[in-house]
């Protein structure tokens, strides 16, 4: 039975980078809200973005190798879908699910011929708003097939 | 008597001149002597020797005395003391290297194995550059370009083999987008062009090679074809002629007091040493790369 996740496992925190600015406070709404322990890292621009998924020096830090990443697409240079590409083109990250949360509802199909998991619309409201990121981490910790466990275990 | 029997009987299918020509060029040193020649006004005994590796001095003195039997060579004594010979084509051996060419021509057109694609990435803001570069590389390599670090990120895929990077780019930095390049497990060796003079900062960065600008069309050139032959060198090998590579620069530029005392070089030093301790891994690589490599190591 190789697939049953033992209690430690399910313990582990996971991680979520937070590209963009949430309008709401993210970590609260995820401690009050998500099952299993959530780590919400949250960077303003692509750039930081970037640095912050390039690992150097300690390779087991788990914020430069996320379990999802949500990117907002409310920045630019690099925007959104040049970070999407670079996470997807990764052959160290190309297995993250990335989830994009466009602010002007636009271009749905660029985020998925790019690689992207999945294109939704930011809303307007908190109370939506955490209603969303809700949903989104309930359905990649709890729900999907997720790679992480079995893809990172052995680093 | 049918059509078809006086026809062969006038003109054979297979031409004794046809015969005596392909005799002539299937003979491994012949074509090779032709095309050493061409468009040179001549050369000497040993410029040959050099340029047909492997040639034993026994065959190339007989080869070279056989074309001239056929008048394809010429060969003239430019000195007697000591004595100095240089070998020229005669017209008709000029007409022979026409023909070889068309030869091998057809050869890479329908003879050669279809070629993994080769793609290089050349990144720099400044334009002229950028167009520079791939013009240098583009007979040779798919060519991709990027005029700072975002569009590198964007042109960036396991596709890509040799990156040519700008160390100054304007936002992601040549440096951001090499640790980047580092981090990801990409396979890619990264050439990295500046206009700075050599600086201790480049301790940190992991790069295989490294250019000042200006850069010369055979200088990069060199680069990218000795960085797409590391790719299939271990890890090992490949970190070890990075390492080569940037502290054979730095001893180039600084004394050795201060090289000493500096704590980062003096790891990667004893990096260097361990990497070489091992070396039984470097078996696959030839000398000469090696030894390339080697220059500017200290005596």
């Amino acid at each position: 039975m190789p697939h049953v996740a033992t209690p430690q496992q399910t313990q582990r925190e996971l991680t979520v980078l937070f590209v963009g600015s949430p309008s709401v406070d993210l970590q609260a709404a995820c401690d009050s809200e998500c099952t299993r322990p959530v780590d919400i890292d949250v960077v303003t621009d692509g750039r930081a973005a970037i640095q912050r998924l390039t690992a150097t020096g300690d390779p087991s830090a788990s914020r430069t190798r996320p379990d999802l990443v949500l990117l907002q697409c409310d920045f630019e240079l690099p925007d959104g879908m040049t970070v999407l590409h670079a996470i997807k083109s990764s052959p160290r990250l190309r297995a993250t699910p990335v989830v994009v949360l466009d602010p002007d509802d636009t271009d749905s199909e660029g985020t998925y011929r790019t690689g992207g998991n999945a294109h939704v619309s930011t809303p307007d409201t908190t109370e939506d708003y955490v209603d969303l990121v809700r949903s989104i981490t309930r359905f990649w910790f709890e729900w999907a097939q997720y790679p992480a466990e079995s893809l990172y275990s052995d680093t | 008597m049918s059509m078809t029997d006086s026809h062969a009987r006038e003109t054979p299918v297979v031409p004794d001149s046809l015969l005596d020509s392909v005799s002539l060029l299937s003979k491994k040193w012949h074509p090779a002597l032709v095309r050493c020649l061409s468009g040179t006004d001549g050369q000497g005994f040993s410029d040959l020797e050099r340029r047909l590796d492997g040639v034993s001095a026994k065959v190339l003195t007989d080869a070279l005395e056989e074309l001239q039997e056929y008048e394809i060579i010429e060969r003239r004594e430019v000195s007697q003391s000591p004595l100095r010979v240089n070998y020229t084509l005669t017209e008709r051996g000029e007409e022979l290297d026409d023909v070889i060419e068309s030869l091998a021509d057809w050869g890479e057109t329908h003879l050669a194995e279809p070629e993994t694609e080769q793609v290089v990435l050349v990144a720099d803001d400044n334009k002229r550059v950028n167009t520079m570069h791939t013009a240098w590389l583009e007979d040779d390599y798919t060519v991709r370009t990027a005029s700072d670090g975002e569009e590198t990120l964007r042109n960036l895929d396991t596709d890509v083999g040799v990156v040519v990077l700008d160390r100054r780019m304007p936002g992601l930095s040549g440096g951001e987008v090499l640790d980047w390049i580092r981090s990801q497990w990409y396979d890619i060796r990264v050439v990295m062009v500046t206009s700075e003079d050599v600086d201790l900062d480049i301790l940190d960065m992991g790069f295989d090679e490294y250019l000042t600008k200006p850069v010369r069309g055979d200088e990069l050139r060199a680069v990218v074809v000795d960085l797409f032959e590391r790719r299939a060198y271990s890890s090992q090998l490949q970190e070890y002629l990075g390492l080569q590579s940037k502290l054979g620069l730095l001893r180039a530029e600084y004394p050795d007091d201060t090289l000493e005392t500096h704590e980062l070089y003096q790891r990667l030093r004893s990096r260097l040493d361990e990497l070489e301790a091992s070396g039984g891994t470097f078996e696959e690589v030839d000398a000469e790369t090696l030894e390339r490599a080697a220059v500017g190591s200290p005596q």
